[in-house]
């Protein structure tokens, strides 16, 4: 079930060596390009969270350029493009091994599993936050929808929160994290393997 | 033995006096009317008041030897996806199990037992957020059977469900040797519980519906698909409804109820439906439509007057209990000319479901509205002008 996406432990610890490599190489074009054809050849469904960060991307462009130039900005935006998916590779690994990787990298099994709570309840709060705007297009127009919408979504948050604390009390909430990480399988250790690589890479000083 | 003799009084400061008995291996259905303290009831057993809700307790309470507590009461309450913490179904169902010290591999194996002895076992590795209503509800089901709680409480967890499911639900419930205390409106589900009334319904008069000719159409659906994203939910749907008209939308859970109330609204794509008037709704989460500080923003207070609701003037929308919310939510939407009410009456006692919908029936038609609600309830389907059953147009 879980097969498609990277091990958890693996794809936390690629995200860190192939952000490090970037760092390290002074955002060198070269180690930019590896991590990010790293990260889309490893989980190439990070193409969809990158075009939904593209705005953001495109802004950065913008500004470095007129920062910079053409040469600055194109290395900056590449760099930060490497960036944004070196730590997507985290995100597309499923919530609960997410926090099994964090206990097993030594966070307090409570923390771990809090801070997965937190991420999965992104979803709930997305569709919440959907529901909002729907309910506040049927009602009026133009920034008032936001404004309504807004002020409907941070009352059902509270509530959410509230009955989200009422839940773990019903099931005895001690703070522990229930499932197990999986092996890592050779795909996962390639992944590995590739990221090692770039970061003695950019540890060359001609790079 | 439970054992209950005690005074609550509220953070608000009303009062409430409860006296409950039920022995090891009950089964013990509680009814009364809407506010009547039920789930205050079920709190207490399970330590939630005064542990999270505050107020005071004055009283004797035992739960097995011990005060009220969450280590031998488990609580199922009413939206399941507010009780869903984990990411994967069996993860959610052996979750409790964890908590209380089992070995992960151990509460598995017990957990996918559990999913497979209700008949379940391929959800076990699905996402809970992927889960339709009356899977959720299963899974919370599960997950409270999975447990070594020596009490199951459910606090009207099939106020959204069909009555089929619920009923086939409540019989694999039964089948459990432990103390199970479920608070429901609908009597129907009590077959084999003893029954316990807190405080019986009060007898309300259903309002006569004032006949008339009804006005121009307001709706009109020929030959209609209704779509969620790219995927076809209903096809083939031909209706009308003029001014002053109601209609019923029913068919069991998935059957696209909802998905044609959005359509209506204009929030899901569709063919063949066609609009005339301004669109209100109110959604089965009445949250997300009351945004308001204080309740007679929301609602006039004629309108108020009118549901007999004048006394919540003053108070936050969002402090008032699940019916009353309701209620608001379904007021709110006679704002437009066409009113489409999502399940207005989950979780309301039968008198007043029927008061409510007869009020609903009548102020749509005095005051020349077309009137559609979804609804698993027979009752409230047959007060409406018509009714639509979705299941023959379901995909």
């Amino acid at each position: 079930m879980q097969s498609k996406s990277v091990e958890g432990r693996i794809a936390i610890f690629s995200a860190l060596l192939l952000t490090a490599s970037i760092y390290i190489s002074g955002f060198s074009l070269l180690v930019s390009a590896l991590s990010i054809i790293i990260s889309l050849v490893f989980c190439p469904r990070i193409i969809r969270s990158i075009i939904l960060l593209s705005p953001m991307l495109i802004f950065f462009v913008f500004s470095s350029y007129i920062l910079g130039g053409i040469k600055h900005s194109l290395n900056m935006s590449v760099a930060m493009l490497a960036i944004l998916s070196s730590g997507l590779l985290v995100s597309s690994v499923p919530v609960t091994e997410f926090s099994l990787s964090l206990k097993y990298f030594g966070f307090p099994e409570s923390w771990a599993f809090r801070i997965g709570l937190a991420i999965r309840m992104f979803e709930v709060f997305k569709e919440d936050v959907r529901r909002c705007f729907e309910a506040s297009k049927l009602e009026c127009r133009g920034v008032h929808i936001y404004l309504r919408a807004l002020k409907s979504f941070s009352a059902v948050i509270v509530l959410r929160s509230v009955a989200l604390a009422e839940s773990l009390y019903c099931k005895g909430y001690s703070g522990k994290l229930p499932g197990e990480l999986r092996k890592p399988n050779f795909k996962d250790f390639l992944l590995l393997l590739f990221s090692a690589i770039v970061l003695i890479t950019s540890l060359h000083p001609k790079i | 033995m439970i054992e209950i003799e005690a005074t609550y009084t509220y953070p608000t400061g009303i009062k409430l006096r409860f006296e409950f008995r039920a022995r090891e291996g009950e089964k013990v259905f509680i009814s009364g009317r809407t506010g009547c303290g039920k789930s205050t009831l079920l709190r207490i057993l399970n330590g939630l008041i005064p542990d999270l809700y505050g107020g005071k307790l004055e009283g004797k309470v035992r739960v097995f030897g011990r005060a009220g507590n969450n280590r031998d009461v488990f609580l199922v309450t009413q939206h399941p996806e507010e009780q869903i913490v984990c990411e994967r179904v069996i993860e959610e169902v052996a979750f409790s199990l964890v908590q209380r010290g089992w070995e992960w591999k151990d509460a598995r194996n017990y957990a996918e037992e559990v999913l497979a002895s209700f008949g379940v076992e391929n959800l076990a590795k699905r996402r809970t957020s992927e889960l339709s209503d009356g899977e959720k509800q299963a899974v919370i089901v599960c997950s409270a059977l999975a447990t070594n709680c020596l009490c199951l409480a459910f606090d009207e967890p099939f106020s959204h469900l069909h009555p089929k499911l619920a009923k086939k639900i409540v019989k694999k419930i039964l089948k459990d040797n432990r103390t199970v205390i479920l608070s429901e409106h609908r009597i129907e589900l009590s077959e084999g519980f003893k029954i316990f009334e807190i405080e019986p319904c009060p007898d309300t008069a259903k309002l006569e519906v004032e006949s008339g000719e009804y006005g121009k159409t307001l709706i009109t659906a020929k030959n209609a698909n209704v779509y969620r994203g790219k995927k076809l939910i209903l096809k083939g749907i031909n209706f009308k409804i003029k001014e002053g008209e109601s209609l019923a939308l029913t068919g069991v859970n998935g059957s696209g109820k909802t998905t044609l109330l959005r359509a209506l609204a204009g929030l899901e794509r569709s063919r063949g439906i066609e609009i005339r008037g301004k669109v209100r709704m109110a959604f089965q989460y009445p949250g997300y439509t009351l945004n308001s500080n204080i309740v007679r923003n929301e609602v006039s207070m004629d309108m108020l007057r009118k549901f007999k609701l004048d006394r919540l003037s003053d108070r936050h929308p969002h402090s008032l209990s699940g019916g009353e919310k309701r209620i608001l939510s379904a007021l709110k939407a006679f704002g437009g000319k066409i009113v489409l009410l999502d399940e207005p009456t989950a979780g309301l006692d039968k008198n007043l479901r029927q008061t409510l919908i007869s009020k609903f029936v009548h102020l749509a038609r005095i005051e020349k509205k077309a009137l559609v609600i979804a609804t698993h309830d027979e009752d409230v389907a047959d007060m409406c002008d018509r009714r639509l059953e979705l299941e023959n147009h379901a995909e």
